[in-house]
C-alpha cells in the first residue's frame, strides 16, 4: 500500500477552514455541556402535584422521590436513588388547643424522638417565617441511622433533620426534612422550594 | 575441485520497500484480539465456572486485570514504535495527559456536577441516551479531543492513521483513569471487573475512532467545517448509546426468578460493539485512503 504523507514542514500550519473546524467545534462541546446541564436540572427540579383535600394539602414535591401516605403523617416523599439514607420530606398535622405553643408540640416531638432515635441530639431552634410571611419555628437536630436488616452490614448514617412548626386554623402544620449528614446542604434547597410551593 | 554452477538466470535479489511506520491496524486488531480473549477467559472462569476468589486476592486480581489494556498497548502500540524509522512521538505524552485529565476534569464533572447517578437511572430509555450523550460522552470526547488537539495535532500528523494512534492513546489513558476509579468505588468481583474494564475499553475507544476519523478528514481532505464538529458529537453520542445499554444488561432489576443481570450478554454486546466500530472506521479510512490516491494519481 502506498503511503500519502504530508510535508511537516510545508503543512504543519493550519488552514482558515481547518481552524474554523477547531472553533465550531468548541462551540458544539460547550453547547452539548449546556444541554447535559439543562437536562440534568430539568429532571431533578421536576415535580409532581399532590393533593389532600381532607388535610387542605397541595404541593409540589419532586417527581422523581415515592409518595407515601400510610403512616402516621399526611405525606411523606423519598428519595430512593440515594445510597445509604433516603432523603426524606414528610408533612403531618396535629391538632391543636388554642393556648398551644409551637415549642411545647417540637419537647413534646423531641421526647417521643429520643426513644426511637439513635443519639438523638437537638442542635437549635430558630425562628422562622413562611412564604407568606407566617411565624413558624424551627427545629435542627440530628441522629444516627441503622440499616433494618443486620445482614446487609451497612455502615451507620449520621442523619440531620429539620423541622418547620406553625400553628394556623387549630392545627400544628409540622413539615420535617431529613437527609445524610453529607448531602444534607446540598438537598436543602429541595426542601426550601417545597416549603416555598406549598399550600394549605 | 569442481564447481558446478546452475546456468539459470537468476534476477538479483531486490530490496523489499520498507515501509517507515508502525502498521496502527495491525496493532489495533492484535490489542482488540487479546483483550477479547482475556475478558472471555475471565469471564468463563468467574461466571461459567463460578471460581470465586477472597476478598483480598479478588482486589489484587481486578487492580491487575485494570492494567491490561494499558499493557497491551505498550507491547503492540508504544514500544514497536521504536523499531521503525519514522516513529510516531509525544504517544505516551498523549496517554498520560489524557489520564491525568479524566481524574481532574472529567471524572468529577461527571460525578461532582452532572451528578447522574442522581437523576439518569430513574430516565426514559431514549433519555437515558441523551442524558448520557450530553453530560458523560461530550465530557469525553472533548477532553480526548482537546488534549490530541494541543499536543500533536497538526504537528505530528503524517498520515491518515496517525490520528488513529493518537487517539487510540487517549482513549488508553482515559479509560484506564475510568476503571482505576469505578473499580476501587465499588469493588465487584473479579469477573464482573473484567467487564466494567472491557466496557469502558469499548466505549474509550469505539468514540475514540470516530474523533480520529473527524481530525484525520480535517486535516486531509479540507471538508466544510462541520465534520470536524459532527464527529465530536457523534462521539458523544457513541458514548450515549453504549453506556445504557451495558449498564442496563449489567445492572438488570431483580426479579422472581432471581437476579437479571446478564453479563455474558454484556459482553456479547460490547465485543460486537468493538468489532463493528473498528470495521466500519477501518472501511472509512480505506475509501478515504483511496479516494487520496486518485487524486494524487489524477493530479500526476
Amino acid at each position: 500500500m502506498s503511503i500519502l504523507e504530508v510535508n511537516i514542514s510545508n503543512n504543519s500550519q493550519l488552514t482558515q477552514r481547518q481552524r474554523w473546524s477547531i472553533y465550531l467545534s468548541y462551540i458544539v462541546i460547550l453547547i452539548f455541556l449546556y444541554i447535559g446541564f439543562s437536562l440534568r436540572q430539568s429532571s431533578l427540579n421536576r415535580v409532581t402535584m399532590y393533593t389532600n383535600l381532607e388535610a387542605g394539602i397541595t404541593a409540589l414535591y419532586p417527581a422523581r422521590w415515592l409518595l407515601d401516605e400510610t403512616g402516621d403523617y399526611v405525606l411523606r416523599v423519598r428519595d430512593m436513588s440515594n445510597r445509604g439514607f433516603k432523603t426524606v420530606i414528610q408533612v403531618s398535622t396535629l391538632p391543636v388547643t388554642p393556648d398551644t405553643v409551637e415549642r411545647n408540640l417540637l419537647d413534646r416531638l423531641s421526647l417521643n424522638r429520643s426513644q426511637t432515635f439513635i443519639d438523638y441530639t437537638i442542635l437549635g431552634y430558630s425562628d422562622y417565617f413562611l412564604p407568606d410571611e407566617t411565624p413558624a419555628i424551627a427545629m435542627s437536630y440530628t441522629f444516627v441511622s441503622r440499616d433494618a436488616s443486620p445482614f446487609l452490614e451497612g455502615v451507620s448514617t449520621v442523619v440531620v433533620g429539620l423541622d418547620i412548626l406553625t400553628i394556623q386554623r387549630g392545627q400544628a402544620l409540622i413539615m420535617t426534612f431529613r437527609a445524610d449528614s453529607n448531602t444534607y446542604e446540598q438537598t436543602l434547597p429541595i426542601f426550601e422550594q417545597f416549603i416555598q410551593d406549598i399550600d394549605y | 575441485m569442481t564447481q558446478i554452477f546452475d546456468n539459470r538466470i537468476i534476477a538479483p535479489p531486490t530490496e523489499d520497500e520498507v515501509y517507515p511506520y508502525r502498521r496502527v491496524w495491525r496493532s489495533i486488531t492484535i490489542q482488540v484480539c487479546i483483550m477479547i480473549l482475556i475478558s472471555v477467559v475471565i469471564m468463563l472462569i468467574g461466571e461459567i465456572f463460578g471460581i470465586q476468589l477472597d476478598r483480598s486476592i479478588n482486589l489484587i486480581v481486578s487492580g491487575i486485570l485494570i492494567f491490561s489494556p494499558v499493557i497491551l498497548w505498550l507491547l503492540f502500540s508504544v514500544f514497536p514504535e521504536s523499531r521503525v524509522l519514522e516513529p510516531r512521538k509525544n504517544l505516551l505524552t498523549v496517554a498520560i495527559i489524557s489520564g491525568l485529565a479524566g481524574s481532574a476534569i472529567g471524572i468529577p464533572l461527571v460525578e461532582e456536577f452532572f451528578q447522574i447517578d442522581r437523576w439518569l437511572p430513574l430516565e426514559t430509555a431514549m433519555q437515558r441516551i441523551l442524558g448520557f450523550t450530553f453530560t458523560v460522552g461530550i465530557v469525553d470526547c472533548a477532553l480526548k479531543f482537546v488534549i490530541v488537539r494541543y499536543i500533536v495535532f497538526p504537528q505530528n500528523i503524517r498520515m491518515r492513521t496517525d490520528t488513529i494512534a493518537y487517539c487510540v492513546a487517549s482513549s488508553i489513558g482515559y479509560s484506564f483513569v475510568a476503571n482505576l476509579y469505578l473499580i476501587s468505588e465499588i469493588q465487584p468481583t473479579y469477573s464482573i471487573a473484567m467487564l466494567y474494564i472491557f466496557s469502558n475499553y469499548t466505549i474509550q475507544l469505539a468514540s475514540s475512532m470516530v474523533i480520529a476519523y473527524g481530525l484525520s478528514e480535517t486535516y486531509f481532505n479540507n471538508p466544510i467545517p462541520i465534520m470536524l464538529p459532527i464527529s465530536i458529537g457523534f462521539a458523544a453520542l457513541v458514548v450515549g448509546i453504549i453506556s445504557p445499554f451495558v449498564s442496563g444488561l449489567m445492572n438488570s432489576p431483580i426479579t422472581t426468578s432471581g437476579n437479571a443481570d446478564r453479563p455474558i450478554a454484556s459482553l456479547g454486546f460490547l465485543i460486537a460493539v468493538l468489532i463493528l466500530s473498528l470495521g466500519l472506521t477501518f472501511f472509512f479510512y480505506t475509501v478515504a485512503q483511496e479516494r487520496d490516491q486518485k487524486i494524487v494519481a489524477s493530479n500526476d
